[in-house]
């Protein structure tokens, strides 16, 4: 029996000298099937996904977590300086490390939101990674930001974007955001469907289909054009954005999540063994505890700058 | 590409929706009916217990008011359960006030929908995100909390934003350690303060506060729930509009908008808040009526009777029951702008009646361990 609370923290240095944070629970050896990143999703932190880490480490999965530096979490920097640039930075290093303590093992990274969107360029960019799994993964970056924000900031002109835009509570610096965006060809469904084009491993994206920061037509409509047989979509009927707020969908996601992953790794078949509820419970209050305590001075300047928003 | 779906039931697409409260009442009511009725059919195929209980009444009326609904103090005798629903996770107990407890088994699906109650009941405070706002838990915490229901409903709320307990495995509150987690967020933070715990637990803050002369200045920076009643320190009750203005006063708070009331007991996975104008609003996944404490039929809106409940949340027992509250079922507009049901807590049933209310149904004996129905 693996004891889910149980992880390592590391602190682990970028290219450029920013410090890293990652959480990584290890499966018993001799039975890991794979070791999967999971990656923090925009404004969400390591605790955020103790769910879905129980859930894959009660199956035999070693897993790292970690959050983007420049972001709200353990790791360097603070959110007012976030980048997709930095994300792509970070989840790169998150595969590194994960190559290093896991040498030779199934590699999948498992990504949320706009958090895919990094993880279509990964995994474009690198041969390493043996297969992707999305949840409401974003495909036209510009469309989901404008509706996130009530305002479509990328038609402007840089002068006119305000300093900082609040996302849920935290403030994100806005020119920083923009220029990398625009520098980087990350806003349109063309571009994520270019990139996509460049896959070389297979992909299971679940995508909601009342989900009202990603058209669920859209997602259709590059897979489709893509026609790849190692696309799978899986449609999440009636369902949000944020699975946060459906556990009795995040479980059954997190279940058929589990059987990709046996699948990909060649254990197709394999019996899922489902968490306790007590021990998702208790994992999830203790992580929560822990990194709350972490970010809470981080926060409370976020918010105290909240009237300087524009 | 290979495409595939997956879809959850209709009761847990009602229950994880947005903006549930915002529904017309025909659609409420249409979804009330729709469930309530599902739950009924499914319980009578899926609890023998229930099934049971039910045949014995012989000849019933349709629709779910006549339905047959098992008075709670059953479940403090006898463990009723659905027969497939897969693993319990969870017994849940009541607190015991009147001596033996209630025993309620939950499986994850059940658990899951209460977890979907409590969000959809936070629509109607304000939605705040996780770094917006501070907690402060005049409970135990989850780990303290164990099995009994109410402490443990509250200490969900540790997993949706950053909680403090101040009350000890002894039972034990830390009036000063509140005060100082109140008055740090307030002055050190920009995050609105929740203050939640059982309407006792409020009464001793308040008069800490007095004794102290502790002055909080909440304003507009501090909403209070209360819940789960007053136990067995039911002398020291406060009547509703005298405690709210307590609570308004001691903790410096703009308005008694801000003092909210939360209904939740052990037999029932819905948790029922109030709204700014308090009313207690009831979600559409729940049917509420009120029975005629002489012979349990139905009565209609705005008359005081026994409060009765079809709660299709419940997937692992069957959440078909006749509580030990007197109260009020009302519908229409309320003056928040939402439309709905409405429930008012009126007082609890009196012990003797509790007893009588028992014998008035005169069809389930119960013996220690199970349940029989002649």
């Amino acid at each position: 029996m693996f004891s889910q609370s149980d992880f390592e923290e590391l602190h682990s240095q970028t290219t450029d000298g920013r410090s890293l944070a990652c959480w990584i629970s290890r499966a018993t050896a001799k039975e890991a099937k794979g070791v999967i990143i999971v990656a923090s999703a925009f404004g969400r932190c390591m605790h955020h996904n103790s769910s879905i880490a129980s859930y894959l480490i009660n199956n035999g999965y070693d897993v790292v977590r970690y959050d983007s530096i420049n972001h709200v979490g353990m790791s360097y920097g603070e959110m007012m300086n976030f980048t997709m640039g930095d994300a792509l930075l970070s989840a790169n290093h998150a595969v590194d490390l994960a190559k290093a303590l896991f040498p030779a093992r199934t590699l999948g990274f498992f990504s949320t939101s706009i958090t895919s969107r990094i993880a279509f360029a990964l995994a474009a960019q690198r041969d390493d990674i043996d297969f992707l799994i999305t949840l409401s993964g974003v495909v036209n970056l510009q469309k989901t930001l404008a509706r996130v924000f009530g305002e479509d900031y990328c038609a402007l002109q840089l002068h006119d974007v305000p300093h900082q835009v609040i996302f849920e509570g935290l403030s994100v610096g806005a020119k920083n955001f923009y220029q990398d965006m625009m520098s980087g060809n990350w806003l349109s469904l063309e571009s994520t469907r270019d990139t996509i084009m460049q896959l070389k491993s297979p992909m299971t994206c679940f995508a909601s289909s009342d989900d009202d920061w990603v058209e669920i037509s859209e997602v259709k409509r590059i897979f489709s054009e893509l026609d790849s047989r190692s696309l799978s979509l899986i449609e999440l009927e009636g369902c949000g954005h944020d699975l946060g707020e459906n556990p009795a969908m995040a479980r059954m996601v997190m279940r058929d999540m589990v059987k990709r992953c046996y699948e990909y790794c060649g254990f197709k078949g394999a019996l899922i063994r489902e968490p306790s509820y007590n021990m998702l419970l208790k994992t999830a209050l203790q992580e929560r505890r822990i990194q709350r305590k972490t970010i809470s001075a981080e926060v409370t300047k976020s918010t105290i700058d909240y009237s300087i928003t524009k | 590409m290979t495409h595939s779906s997956i879809k959850l039931s209709k009761t847990d697409d009602v229950i994880f929706s947005e903006n549930i409260f915002d529904l017309s009442l025909e659609q409420q009511d249409m979804i009330t009916n729709e469930l309530s009725s599902d739950t009924v059919t499914s319980m009578l195929e899926r609890c023998p217990q229930y099934e049971k209980f039910y045949s014995s009444f012989g000849n019933l009326r349709e629709g779910v008011s006549h339905c047959p609904k098992i008075p709670t103090t059953t479940f403090k005798l006898a463990d009723i359960k659905s027969s497939d629903c897969g693993v319990i996770e969870k017994w849940c107990l009541s607190s015991g006030t009147s001596g033996l407890q209630s025993r309620i088994p939950r499986n994850r699906l059940t658990l899951d929908r209460l977890l979907g109650s409590v969000r959809s009941s936070l629509q109607l405070l304000r939605e705040w995100h996780e770094h917006e706002l501070k907690i402060i838990h005049l409970g135990p915490d989850n780990e303290s909390a164990g099995d009994v229901w109410f402490p443990f409903v509250m200490g969900l709320t540790e997993l949706l934003y950053p909680t403090a307990s101040v009350m000890d495995s002894s039972g034990a509150i830390h009036l000063s350690t509140a005060i100082e987690e109140i008055n740090d967020a307030l002055a050190t933070t920009n995050l609105h303060v929740g203050i939640i715990g059982p309407p006792f637990a409020f009464l001793q803050l308040c008069k800490f506060a007095h004794q102290n002369n502790i002055v909080i200045k909440g304003l507009d920076r501090i909403t209070t729930v209360t819940g789960g009643g007053w136990k067995r320190l039911s002398g020291d009750m406060i009547p509703q509009v005298q405690f709210r203005e307590m609570i308004c006063h001691y903790l410096g708070l703009n308005s008694v908008s801000q003092v909210r009331d939360a209904f939740n007991q052990v037999e029932l996975n819905t948790l029922i808040i109030e709204c700014e104008h308090h009313r207690k609003h009831v979600p559409p996944w729940l049917y509420v009526q009120t029975l005629s404490p002489s012979d349990l039929q139905p009565l209609g809106d705005n008359q005081l009777g026994l409060l009765g409940y079809i709660d299709s949340s419940c997937d692992s027992y069957p959440g078909i029951i006749i509580s030990d509250d007197i109260g009020i079922v009302s519908r229409g507009r309320c003056d928040c702008g939402r439309y709905g049901v409405f429930m008012e807590i009126v007082r609890r049933v009196e012990r003797g009646f509790q007893g009588g209310c028992a014998l008035a149904l005169d069809r389930p004996r119960v013996t220690e361990g199970e349940i029989r129905f002649v």
